[in-house]
């Protein structure tokens, strides 16, 4: 291998231009700045003495060696961290300084989710952290991680059931019935900004309708088409009905009477980050059950 | 209450040292960890609303010639403690619709390094 100046400032070049996400990859790993510097400097070294002139794509090269030096190094901070005295905690970092880590690339970075993390294989984590903050393709990264496609799937699967499962945690009875109020207040109004407040990133909106009009018949998901759902129907839904509050497993439920008789059913279920979902049951063989309870 | 919301309220409990007021915006079941890297006393996670704000209260809690401001840690607005613009203290919070659930707050100097001028 010849090593010209020129040939050094390409490798140089390539290295600036994807440090902001090998930077990105390293911290989520080890959820230290100072570990994912050092990390990278191994990289960089690596690199250096890469014969470049074989390496097709010096982009998944480089993810491919953060990501797999970054196993190992998690592996040996674990033992390392074993012997920490006292809690530890991830090391902070300040994202109005680093747009990169804060902005574009926010995903997997907030002090819930790496305390999460924590709890995961090194495999699991690094898939995880591919998937969830960088949109890695599920072959791309089982290339990185020497593993399967099928495989893949299923550590991002196991990853992703773990963080959001204890991230989703219902909250208490007593939480959900004021939500619940707080969401007809809102819903009745069919105000934009006081619906958005009360939602969780992702929030789907779930009918069984049954085949009825007006229902919408496939879930809606996220904050933006939830809201726009029920300022659409709030003009209508709620005129001259009235509502009865029905405890269903520690969870409350509304039976919307209408004119004599139940239109329907509904409830929202809410974790830590606000409703994240909202169950309506138009159907009336289902909800009789229920609604006689309401009385 | 949005997130950025009540991590102002409580920035501004801590500022005045009303630790009723900090009470009121943690959840009854919010708990915090304290990563000192030995340099206080080990605390093991901390539950409950009344110990919880007695522990925010006496770690960021208005000590004279400090400032506490609330800054983005890890993508969502955080807590930085300072004195004459060192870092004494950086704090990250999870919250719910009830309220601070959980506080992390990190005053081993190894980890403050970034946020040192």
């Amino acid at each position: 291998m010849t090593t010209s100046q020129g040939d050094l400032d390409d490798a140089v070049a390539i290295f600036t231009s994807v440090r902001p996400r090998l930077f990105g990859i390293a911290y989520r790993m080890l959820s230290s700045a100072a570990e994912a510097e050092d990390l990278l400097q191994e990289v960089w070294v690596r690199w250096q003495t890469t014969d470049r002139s074989v390496v097709v794509n010096p982009g998944a090269f480089l993810a491919t060696a953060t990501t797999r030096m970054a196993i190992n190094a998690l592996r040996s901070a674990r033992v390392r961290r074993e012997s920490y005295v006292g809690p530890w905690l991830p090391e902070p970092v300040d994202t109005s300084a680093d747009p990169y880590l804060g902005a574009e690339r926010g995903e997997a970075l907030e002090f819930a989710t790496l305390m999460l993390m924590e709890k995961l294989s090194a495999n699991e984590r690094a898939a995880y952290v591919l998937r969830e903050a960088f949109d890695y393709p599920y072959d791309q990264i089982a290339q990185i991680l020497n593993s399967t496609e099928p495989a893949v799937r299923q550590l991002v699967s196991r990853a992703r059931r773990h963080v959001t499962e204890e991230r989703h945690a219902p909250v208490a009875a007593d939480a959900q019935r004021e939500l619940l109020d707080a969401f007809i207040a809102a819903a009745r109004t069919g105000q934009v900004s006081a619906l958005e407040q009360l939602f969780a990133t992702g929030v789907t909106s779930f009918s069984d309708g049954n085949g009825r009009v007006r229902v919408a018949r496939t879930p809606i998901v996220g904050t933006e088409r939830v809201t726009k759902f029920l300022a659409a129907i709030s003009s209508w839904f709620w005129a001259d009905v009235d509502l009865r509050f029905v405890s269903v497993n520690g969870q409350t439920s509304v039976v919307v009477h209408h004119g004599g008789a139940v239109r329907c059913v509904f409830t929202i279920g809410a974790s830590a980050g606000g409703i994240d979902h909202v169950l309506w049951m138009f159907n009336p063989d289902k909800i009789g059950a229920i609604s006689s309870r309401a009385a | 209450m949005p997130h950025d919301d009540l991590v102002r309220r409580f920035a501004e409990a801590c500022r005045v040292g009303d630790t009723e007021g900090l009470r009121a915006i943690l959840d009854p079941d919010a708990s915090a960890v304290c990563d000192s890297g030995g340099t206080l006393p080990a605390l093991g996670p901390i539950r409950g609303a009344d110990d919880v704000a007695r522990l925010a209260m006496a770690l960021l809690g208005g000590r004279p010639g400090t400032e506490l401001t609330t800054e983005a840690v890890n993508g969502r607005a955080g807590l930085a403690l300072r004195r004459t613009g060192q870092a004494l203290a950086v704090t990250a919070l999870d919250t719910s619709s009830a309220g601070v659930i959980a506080l992390w707050i990190i005053v081993n100097p190894e980890k403050l390094r970034s946020w040192q001028p």
